[in-house]
């Protein structure tokens, strides 16, 4: 079943000079997805998840998210549709610093579902993050913050999950662990959309994009 | 929601103490301005209404001026003979006249109140000055021995007796508050008064050749309407009376006149205050939206609308604006009275009208404007961070 569709999506970035990450993308994502888009830094991957997240509208082209047309929706119902329908797993790692992991998780969930500190323990749990619950973002390690961020992505069962180099920072075990419960999503239905440029994990997803000039390219073996 | 306001508060403490320290002694300077200036301006109205007598008559040679007389109850040894009485009451252009004849405590007697005070004998029969404020209005005239006190002391006392040169006294009745001299006086019949300069081996000295029967110290006077102030100061001059005219109008005009001089300064260190604490907060309150962008970024990705991070933003800032506002209110209240005790001290004025009400009146507005101010110095800057292109705010938080 559909989840959304990008047709021919036009994105420039004006900030002295014209960028154009995205040239005409189309793209149709399905429920149980999990697709791999590669390609070489500072090319747009990050540009086109943004895109597909409604936290940048594109210049051209539509996009539409079950059925619906994501261009007109207006910012209050863009942010309730992030809120129940998207998980974002960002490059960078960006997280509420006055809140302890346990409460990050918690007030994300807050947002886009109904509470459940069962769920958030048990996703604690999975990334092995239980006895650093109550820690809070600064005092943990780079790999820590990015499993806490995969963690989050997760907590309020969203459609379509969007994972910016999930295995950034992280060691051998836990990237084939995070792609291991990528991968395990998108079979349990929940489309993911994972940016990486490494080929390893790049073949653990059902399609393989390229992004290259500003069209993606299927490269499915 | 409450619950991220509140650590983002109580977690970035060196933050949020600076904040707060800044709205805390705004405020603790807004309100004790205004408290002062609410008790200064309130007290001389009241002075004026209180005092009841237009002039005074003072004999010739007292150095004693018209606030000495009206605003502090400290002993005043003044003395002109009884027959200056009669004649004030040939001047023309007055509607009333009453005596009083001052006595004092003093501190070094063993059985006395401890501080040296005026002690006003006054004439029931002609009195308009304090008849007037009595509080129990059916007891006028006094026995020898019956006291009435101003209303500074404690109201239990009503009833009681009350040790005045080693006589015993009762006090009989007590005064309401007029924020004047009366406030801190003990009242007495005039002959009582006198009778006690004769009774106390130590005041009785002062008087080994003169008969304090045949004395007063002032003459309190009403005018008739239409009475000209200036005209009656010279009649009494021309009169060749051993005595000279006070105007108690002159003697609260010029001490308005003091405290306006001071009380503009003061509100122009006030507005200078809170033009500083606004621009101390707005700056404040952009760093915090600057700091925070990409997290601000991160709220909107996880779904906030952007009325929601406003409301985060601006509820943080008038949060911490609240706590300071309570505080500088509170310390403010809490000190006021040491300082009204200063400025009563300095100028000589018993500003008895500092109450709970106007206490908590000023309070209140120090912490509405403490929230006014928050609001004020967050709102563009929280406006700004709700309404920047969500992925913009989490890129470019990166870069900053
Ligand atoms: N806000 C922006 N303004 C201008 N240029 C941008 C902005 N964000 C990204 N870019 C540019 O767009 C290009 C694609 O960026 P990005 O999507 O982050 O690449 P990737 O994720 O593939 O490394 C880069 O060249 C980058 O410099
Ligand atoms: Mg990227």
């Amino acid at each position: 079943m559909e989840i959304c569709k990008l047709e021919h999506i036009h994105k420039d970035y004006r900030m002295g000079e014209i960028v154009t990450p995205l040239k005409d993308i189309s793209l149709t994502v399905n429920q149980g997805d999990f697709i791999a888009v590669e390609g070489p830094s500072g090319i747009g991957k990050s540009t086109l998840l943004y895109v597909m997240g409604t936290l940048l509208q594109s210049d051209e082209g539509t996009y539409t998210y079950g059925g619906k047309d994501v261009s007109k929706f207006s910012d209050s119902e863009k942010s309730e549709f992030r809120a129940k329908k998207i998980g974002f797993l960002f490059q960078d790692s960006t997280m509420i610093q006055a809140l302890t992991l346990r409460e990050n998780l918690i007030f994300t969930q807050g947002v886009g579902a109904k509470k459940d500190l069962k769920k958030v323990d048990e996703l604690l749990y999975q990334f092995g993050l239980e006895d650093r619950a109550d820690f809070f973002p600064h005092q943990l390690s780079g790999g820590q913050r990015r499993r806490a961020m995969a963690a989050r992505c997760l907590i309020h069962e969203p459609e379509l999950i969007l994972a910016d180099e999930p295995t950034n920072d992280l060691d051998e075990h836990w990237s084939e662990e995070i792609i291991r419960i990528l991968k395990e999503q998108a079979e349990k239905g929940t489309a993911v959309v994972m940016v990486t440029h490494n080929a390893r994990w790049a073949s653990m997803a059902t399609r393989r994009l390229r992004l290259e000039d500003g069209i993606l390219t299927d490269i499915t073996e | 929601m409450l619950m991220l306001i509140w650590n983002n508060i109580s977690r970035r403490r060196a933050q949020s103490v600076l904040t707060i320290a800044i709205t805390t002694l705004t405020i603790l300077v807004f309100v004790m301005v205004m408290g002062i200036f609410q008790v200064v301006t309130q007290g001389l109205a009241l002075s004026r209404e209180r005092l009841g007598a237009d002039a005074i008559l003072i004999p010739k040679y007292a150095s004693a001026t018209g606030s000495d007389l009206l605003f502090t109850a400290l002993p005043e040894n003044i003395y002109m003979d009884v027959e200056v009485l009669e004649q004030a009451k040939q001047l023309e252009g007055i509607a009333a006249v009453t005596p009083q004849f001052y006595n004092q405590t003093l501190d070094l007697s063993c059985c006395d109140a401890g501080t040296t005070r005026r002690i006003v004998g006054y004439d029931s029969e002609t009195d308009f000055i304090l008849t007037p404020y009595l509080e129990d209005a059916g007891k006028q005239t006094l026995e020898a021995g019956e006291l009435i006190l101003g209303s500074n002391y404690d109201h239990e006392l009503t009833g009681q007796n009350y040790m005045l040169l080693g006589k015993k006294f009762t006090v009989v009745n007590m005064l309401q508050p007029t924020g004047s001299s009366m406030d801190d006086i003990y009242f007495m019949d005039i002959d009582t008064a006198r009778q006690m300069c004769l009774d106390s081996y130590e005041i009785s000295r002062n008087w080994q050749d003169k008969d304090p029967f045949e004395h007063i110290s002032v003459i309190m006077v009403k005018f008739a309407p239409g009475t000209d102030p200036d005209a009656f100061v010279h009649q009494v001059e021309e009169s060749g009376m051993d005595c000279r005219a006070v105007l108690t109008g002159e003697t609260i005009s010029s001490l308005q006149n003091q405290l306006e001089a001071i009380m503009k300064v003061m509100f122009a260190l006030w507005m200078a205050s809170l033009v500083i604490a606004v621009l101390a907060l707005v700056g404040r309150f952009n760093a915090l939206a600057k700091e925070r962008k990409k997290e601000i970024g991160l709220l909107r990705a996880i779904g906030l609308k952007q009325g929601q991070v406003f409301g985060l933003i601006v509820g943080e800032t008038c949060t911490m604006a609240a706590i300071g506002g309570i505080l500088g209110s509170g310390i403010a209240l809490l000190s006021m009275d040491s300082v009204i005790e200063m400025l009563r001290e300095a100028f000589m004025l018993s500003p008895s009208v500092w109450n709970s009400s106007l206490a908590l009146l000023c309070g209140g507005i120090g912490v509405a404007l403490a929230v006014v101010l928050g609001f004020a110095a967050s709102m563009a800057p929280a406006w700004k961070s709700a309404a920047m292109d969500p992925q913009s705010a989490i890129t470019q938080g990166e870069v900053n």
